[in-house]
Parts: structure tokens; C-alpha cells; sequence
């Protein structure tokens, strides 16, 4: 099998050269954060004795469950649910940011976040507050002010996953995580699931799943067949066949599972042989929805570029194309995307420059799942999908009138920001002002009025061609 | 504890420069008459000899057994050795502080071996001379620089995988003598008539080739010459004629980039 892919890549190459050192790249210790100072006394003169300065995390409970995504102004399913949470995962994943997020968050803050290990949400809490919350389930989202309510009277799902791994080893012992499936499973509020681990694939959360009548999906990510790599980026993980296994335990029960490769990072985990095996073993699996992201702009952090030194791995030449150069980036990712859907499969992207020819209006690949739920249709992804699917040119008026119908935007704040990057101001990246085929062809009294004209020539592959051209 | 003569804080100073200019982080390592300058990447070494600057007197500075630090490690005029570690010394009124480096994990001997390794002649050799002013017509801000010899003229390459343009320098016969003239004295190739009719590219990290410059302190029109050497991952980068009273005598060599579609290992 030949596929435009590799020819690409091969051009890529001989444009972007990897490193080569004269020595073996040196092994350097981990990042040390500085964090809090420890023992820290202050003197008080009004009771003239040294007080001790702390503020302590609640090491035990996670207090704060529920929340609408801070990407949601481009995010279709932004309605965030965790149970779990620590100051680094237990997978210790080496292209990962969240850990380094986390620990500059706590360590900034907290004096005790470095002993905290692993901590959950009490069931009883969580019920007790999902209980109250469902008390607005479809009703009209345009009465509530508050996001998560209007989110829970559009009956949109409940996503796990997004800040914590929540099926680590801890919750094969505890079962928090089974219980809140459960309970979500006898609200019939459908779930959808982001993870790493083959627990989901145990009997025990599998029918959890394959219980709820409102509908479960789960994405497992699995970036590569190769386990080598594997164990070398995700060291704790589950193995690759581990993972086939829980997808296929999971299809057998007749839930929907969507393989997801994200980070899909060009030279790192597109090796051709492992690819056709990954494409072969997971549609045998019976999955038949993938969902791609290319290397995260936010993932250049000291900390992962030197783990990745560590590994001997060329940090800079993956970044530069599978993130930096978001047109060439976005432009290679499509046509990976591509050889999937030459199997068969439905492949979707929160890629901005793939978005129009995502199979699926949800880019999480569950649009056709959960037909009885509302998305955040807010959004730019949500935005290019409406400018993609309507026929002339379409304004902001129109687009807002579209949102209305299905349940309105999730608070002012976001209609603003939604607003400003459909004109093309703050974070192009989650603009639809750069989705191939989107075109500017007039301005209105509320900005600018855009059309999809698949003729257009596509410009991230302009640049492509232009700059790998032969000299 | 001596003084460091000025030309080697000079030196060390070129060394600390290099870390501020790009994310280079780099090592120094001393023994005897030679300093080498390392950067964390391990993509460059510089050699900088140093006969003429450090001469071994009864209580003057030497470097009889080797010594590195880390370049950012470097604080001040005085310093003393103690085993393979070196202390830097400062003096404010009537106190000193005393600062003892942590050694390096790479020897000297480990340098040394690599670098006259790679400065061994093998093969045909050719070269190209290149100017400081050549960086106004290059962009820093892109990754690399690829010299290749297309009908025994060099070209000087640059691709902007962020906009499509590609950015080629070359030594054309041109209706404009400014224009001309400026090419020939910023890519002055030895001669055409040495260079093979064709040369595929060799690419070197910008960020790599733009640090030589610094050790060029004070010449604004100074050059580099620049050594390549069929099959070798290297350029040889020769500063050792240099005349110029701020312009350190050196040779380094920079790791070529490889063109091939694996991961690693860099």
C-alpha cells in the first residue's frame, strides 16, 4: 500500500532535517520546581511569637468535579467531569503538559501539594451534587444563566478524563470512578470517556457502559502499535495489546469507541509498518471512529523538551512540524487522516484546517451516538461546520440564529469570545478564519461575513509544496 | 587564586554569550593549552588554543590537569583550582565569597578525541567564506541553513515551512554591480573551478552558525571559513588565522543535520 502520506513525509524530510550531535546527548535530571517554601514561620509582634505560614490542599477530596472547558469556545463537548486527580499521573507520559501544569498550579499554591498523591471525589458528594444538576435536565437552556445548568438542560454528555486519567491502579481498588458510571448509568445521562488505561475494558465497567440507556462512548488513546515507543513515551501505561483488548471488550458490549491518536506527531508515531498494523488491529477490534490531534502548541515546556532529550528523541524537528508550522502540521495531519478513511473509518480532528472535512460535525466522532443530546454549538469548530454546511455566505446573525435553535451559547463571556475569533481576533488557531475553503466575502454590521468554497486552492498545502520544493 | 587573563575572560565570556544567544547552555573544559566550548545540545564544539594567552609561571594560572564548568558558572576575574574543580573568587570590602563548580559529567579527553576526530582529513575538502553581513540576507528566525553546489556554485538555502517562501543566496552574475559586489565579498567560494559540479544539501541549525559569529567580538566584517569534507557530519569552521586584536583565534565544528524520516536517536 502506497499513500500520498509517505510521499509527503518523505518530502517533509528532506526539508527538515533531524539533528545530528557530535556526542551522545548528556542525561539531565528532571525539573526540579522550586515551589513553596517549607516550614515557614513568620513573626507576629501582636502575639509576639514565629506562626507558622501554610495553605494546605485538601489532600483527601476533590471538591471541584464539574466544569465547562476552558477551550469551549472552540470545543463542541465541553462539559468537563473528574473524579480523580493528583499532582502527576501515574502513566508519566513524556509528551504530556498536564502534569507540569498541575504541579506549577499546586506547588504554586499549596505546601503540601507534593505529598498529596492521588485523591477522589467522595461518591456521596458527587451524587449529591449531579442529583441537584439533573434536576434541570431538558429544561430550557435559555433560562439558566449558569454554564454547567444550561450544559445539563441540553442533555449534553458528561466527558471524563480531560484533566486526570480516571482508570488508573487506585481505582481498580476504590471504584470511584465505576461508581460514578454507575450512577450515571441509573440517571441515564450519557457519558463519554477520555483515556489510557484497559481497566475501562473490565467486565465491571463495561457493563456500567453498556447499561446507561442515555448512551456511553470512550475514547482510548493509542497512538501507535509499536510497543517499544510506547513504553518509551507512556512508561506506565498499558500496553498496546492491552488496549486493543479493552477496545474490542467494550465494541462486543456495543459501546462506542473511538480510537484516538493524539499527539499525532510527524517522525514520531507515523512509522509506515506500525501505522498499516495499528489500522489492521484496531478495525478488527470492531472500532470504526478515530479521532487525531496534532502535537499541542501549549506541550513546549522545558520539562517534556528535556524528557525528550533524555530519550534521545529530536524535539525540535517534531515540534517544528507537527505543531510550530500549524499550516504544514495541519496539512500532514490531513492526509494521515486520510489513509484511515481509505480503511473505512471515521476520522475526525479538533484541527482547525481539517475541521471542514471532518467526517463528523462533532469531532469527538459521537455526533451520530448521542442523538438525543445537545453540543456546545457555540464554538468555532461548531461555526466552520455551519459555514461548511450552508449554502452562500453566512454572517454572524445567521450563524447565532443556528446556535439559538439548539440551546444558545453557554454564557455571555463565551458568545463574546466566539464572536471575536469568528472575526478573526484572539487565538487564530481556534479561528475558522483559517479552515481551508473558508473564505472572507464581505462584511456585515457584526463582522465578517464568510463562505465555503471547496475550489479554493487549499494554502496549507501551497506551503507545503513551496517549501519542500525541490531546489 | 590568579587572575584570568583578559583575552581568556574574553573567552569565557564568548562561552556564557553563546548560552543567552538561542538556548544554548554551554561547557567549558581547560587543560593545559587548549579550551573547549560545548553546547548542551552537543551539536557544536569550539577549540580555542590558548598558548599565547595562559603561560605557565611559578603561582601564575595553568591548566596542568583538566578542568570544566558550566559557562554560566563563570563570576568574576579570580579564580583557583582545586583538583578538577574550579573556584571563582570575589572580593567586596571585607568580605569574599568563594564559589566551587560542580564538574561536568564529559571529560576532556572525551572532547578532545571527538573533535580532532572530525578535523582529520580524510577526503576532498572545499570551503566557502561567509561574512556576518550574510545575515542580512538570511532569517534567524527559521531552523536551519542548507549549503548545497549546483553547477559548482554555492547556494545558501532557507526554507519558511511557515509561509512556503524559500530563501536562496547565491553568487549570480548580476546586472547590478551593488548588488554583485555585496555577494562576492559575503560568499566568496575558494574557488568555482574546486567545487564538484553538484553538491546536495548540508544543513546546519541557523542557531548554530549564528553563535560562531559571537566569537567574532568585535569585527564587524569579519568572516568565517567554513570546511566541508565529503561523507563527514560536520562543518569544520576555521578562525585560526585570525589577525584581529578582539578576534579570538578558533576552530570548531558544527554536526551537520540528517535528512532521513527516523525519530531519533538525535
Amino acid at each position: 500500500m502506497t499513500s500520498a502520506y509517505y510521499e509527503n513525509r518523505k518530502r517533509l524530510a528532506q526539508a527538515i532535517p533531524r539533528t545530528g550531535t557530535l556526542l551522545e546527548a548528556a542525561q539531565t535530571q528532571a525539573i526540579r520546581l522550586k515551589g513553596r517554601k517549607t516550614g515557614y514561620h513568620e513573626y507576629r509582634f501582636d502575639r509576639e511569637e514565629m506562626v507558622k505560614q501554610e495553605r494546605l490542599l485538601n489532600a483527601e477530596e476533590v471538591n471541584s468535579f464539574v466544569e465547562i472547558s476552558c477551550r469551549a469556545g472552540a470545543c463542541p463537548m465541553c462539559l468537563n467531569i473528574d473524579v480523580w486527580d493528583g499532582l502527576l499521573c501515574p502513566y508519566g507520559c513524556k509528551y504530556c503538559f498536564a502534569d507540569s501544569f498541575r504541579a506549577t498550579l499546586y506547588t504554586a499554591f499549596f505546601d503540601n501539594a507534593k505529598t498529596m498523591g492521588l485523591r477522589h471525589c467522595d461518591p456521596d458528594r458527587y451524587k449529591r451534587d449531579l442529583g441537584e444538576l439533573f434536576n434541570y435536565r431538558l429544561t430550557d437552556p435559555h433560562t439558566h444563566v449558569n454554564p454547567v445548568r444550561k450544559a445539563i438542560a441540553m442533555n449534553m454528555p458528561l466527558r471524563l478524563g480531560i484533566r486526570f486519567e480516571d482508570f488508573t491502579k487506585r481505582e481498580k481498588k476504590d471504584g470511584v470512578s465505576l461508581e460514578l458510571l454507575r450512577y450515571l448509568a441509573s440517571e441515564n445521562y450519557p457519558v463519554m470517556i477520555n483515556t489510557k488505561s484497559d481497566l475501562i475494558g473490565h467486565d465491571d465497567y463495561v457493563r456500567a457502559l453498556a447499561d446507561n440507556k442515555g448512551k456511553a462512548a470512550v475514547h482510548i488513546t493509542l497512538i501507535s502499535s509499536d510497543d517499544k515507543l510506547l513504553k518509551e513515551l507512556e512508561p506506565n501505561a498499558p500496553s498496546y495489546q492491552q488496549r486493543i483488548n479493552a477496545m474490542k471488550s467494550l465494541v462486543d458490549a456495543g459501546i462506542r469507541v473511538v480510537a484516538r491518536v493524539e499527539p499525532y506527531a510527524v517522525f514520531l508515531n507515523d512509522d509506515e509498518s506500525a501505522v498499516y498494523r495499528y489500522i489492521e488491529d484496531v478495525w478488527d477490534a470492531g472500532v470504526r471512529n478515530i479521532t487525531f490531534d496534532s502535537y499541542s502548541y501549549t506541550g513546549r515546556d522545558p520539562g517534556i523538551i528535556r524528557n525528550w532529550a533524555n530519550l534521545g528523541l529530536d524535539w525540535d524537528r517534531m515540534f517544528l512540524v507537527s505543531a510550530e508550522s500549524q499550516p504544514v502540521s495541519s496539512y500532514m495531519l490531513g492526509s494521515f487522516m486520510e489513509m484511515f478513511r481509505e480503511k473505512g473509518f471515521s476520522c475526525s480532528t479538533f484541527d482547525m484546517g481539517n475541521v471542514p472535512t471532518n467526517s463528523q460535525d462533532i469531532c469527538c466522532e459521537v455526533t451520530d451516538l448521542f442523538t438525543d443530546s445537545q453540543f456546545n454549538y457555540g464554538c468555532t469548530v461548531m461555526a466552520a461546520r455551519f459555514v461548511r454546511q450552508t449554502e452562500g455566505s453566512v454572517g454572524w446573525g445567521a450563524y447565532e440564529g443556528w446556535v439559538m435553535e439548539h440551546g444558545g451559547f453557554l454564557s455571555p463571556a463565551l458568545k463574546a469570545e466566539v464572536k471575536q475569533l469568528w472575526n478573526a481576533v484572539g487565538n487564530n488557531a481556534y479561528s475558522q478564519c483559517w479552515a481551508p475553503g473558508i473564505v472572507p466575502v464581505g462584511i456585515d454590521q457584526d463582522g465578517i461575513v464568510w463562505e465555503y468554497d471547496s475550489d479554493v486552492v487549499d494554502f496549507r498545502q501551497d506551503i507545503f509544496n513551496n517549501s519542500t520544493n525541490p531546489i | 587564586m590568579v587572575e584570568i587573563p583578559s583575552k581568556l575572560q574574553h573567552i569565557f565570556s564568548f562561552a556564557v554569550a553563546l548560552e543567552q544567544n538561542g538556548r544554548l547552555r554551554n561547557t567549558i573544559y581547560c587543560h593545559k593549552q587548549t579550551i573547549y566550548v560545548i553546547n548542551q545540545d552537543h551539536t557544536v564544539i569550539i577549540r580555542f588554543p590558548i598558548k599565547d594567552i595562559v603561560v605557565k609561571k611559578d603561582g601564575d594560572l595553568s591548566f596542568e590537569n583538566p578542568v570544566a564548568f558550566r559557562a554560566n558558572e563563570f563570576e568574576g576575574k579570580w579564580i583557583s583550582i582545586e583538583k578538577d574543580k574550579i573556584c571563582f573568587h570575589s572580593k567586596d570590602g571585607s568580605f569574599t565569597a568563594v564559589k566551587k563548580c560542580v564538574a561536568p559529567s564529559l571529560s576532556f579527553e572525551e572532547i578532545d578525541a571527538v573533535f580532532i576526530r572530525h578535523m582529520k582529513k580524510k577526503d576532498k575538502r572545499f570551503s566557502i567564506e561567509i561574512s556576518r553581513g550574510i545575515w542580512n540576507h538570511l532569517d534567524e528566525s527559521l531552523s536551519h541553513i542548507e549549503f548545497r553546489v549546483k553547477k559548482h556554485e554555492w547556494l545558501i538555502v532557507q526554507r519558511n515551512i511557515f509561509d512556503g517562501s524559500v530563501r536562496v543566496i547565491s553568487k549570480t552574475p548580476s546586472t547590478s554591480e551593488d548588488v554583485s559586489k555585496q555577494l562576492t565579498e559575503e560568499i566568496t567560494p575558494q574557488t568555482s573551478s574546486k567545487l564538484p559540479r553538484r553538491m546536495g544539501a548540508i544543513a546546519v541549525r541557523s542557531g548554530d552558525l549564528r553563535a560562531m559569529f559571537e566569537g567574532k567580538f568585535k569585527g564587524k566584517n569579519g568572516s568565517l571559513h567554513l570546511i566541508f569534507e565529503k561523507k563527514k557530519p560536520v562543518i569544520l569552521i576555521d578562525n585560526s588565522k585570525s589577525t584581529g586584536p578582539n578576534d579570538p583565534k578558533f576552530q570548531a565544528i558544527i554536526a551537520t543535520c540528517i535528512y532521513d524520516e527516523l525519530r531519533g536517536k538525535i
